[in-house]
């Protein structure tokens, strides 16, 4: 058994397509963000644009960061030919979203309620 | 076609195309960004951030091109693209950091 082998070509091509619908979802979320301070300038107070932007910006990072490391660490694991880590990474990022879009759902609902 | 050769074929392409969309997810940012930049933060905030994702958009759209040409070369020598991916993961990150530093320190 070898230690290191070149993985076969489809899955160097399915991790890539991975990493990059990683890199879309950073780029959504971080859409997210510049939309709660540029283009919604009367929901919610300033402080609370501002924290929601920053928690977008934030999982948009960590969507970036994330999607790279879980490339790295597949690539590394198919070349040594161990088995696959699930990851916590897209639980994460599901929790995550779930808190920050209800936050500026109530703000909404506030907003069309007043 | 074989049915290897016809997969083959079809991967590459889906990839060439992945790698399409995230550079039009980028520009489109990047637009975002300019468009009623006012509201947010100083022009030359906007244009910076504008700026890397656009830069990264076209960076991405040259590797793609490259990556679809990348046809006849057989299967066996395919190799991960990590020069490009680890730029793109890194810029990308990078890009998120500015944003929201930007919006803590002008909003």
């Amino acid at each position: 058994m070898s230690d290191d082998q070149e993985p076969d070509y489809r899955f160097t091509l399915a991790n890539e397509r991975t990493f990059l619908a990683w890199m879309r979802t950073c780029l959504a979320l971080l859409a997210a963000a510049v939309a709660i301070v540029q283009f919604a300038p009367d929901l919610g107070s300033r402080e609370f644009r501002e924290v929601c932007a920053v928690a977008f910006a934030a999982l948009a990072a960590g969507s970036a960061a994330g999607g790279l490391w879980r490339w790295r660490s597949t690539d590394s694991a198919m070349r040594q030919g161990r088995h696959l880590r699930g990851g916590s990474l897209p639980l994460a990022l599901a929790v995550g979203l779930a808190v920050v879009a209800s936050a500026v759902f109530a703000a909404l609902v506030l907003e069309l309620i007043h | 076609m074989t049915g290897r050769a016809l997969d083959s074929g079809l991967q590459r392409e889906r990839t060439s195309l992945a790698w399409t969309r995230t550079a039009l997810a980028l520009g489109v940012n990047g637009v975002l960004v300019m468009a009623r930049h006012e509201t947010a933060f100083p022009l030359p905030i906007s244009a910076a951030l504008a700026g890397m994702s656009v830069l990264v958009a076209l960076l991405v759209l040259t590797y793609a091109s490259r990556r679809a040409r990348v046809v006849h070369t057989p299967d066996h020598e395919i190799r991960p693209a990590t020069a490009i991916i680890v730029t793109l993961g890194v810029a990308t990150t990078l890009l998120c950091l500015g944003t929201g530093v930007a919006v803590v320190v002008w909003q």
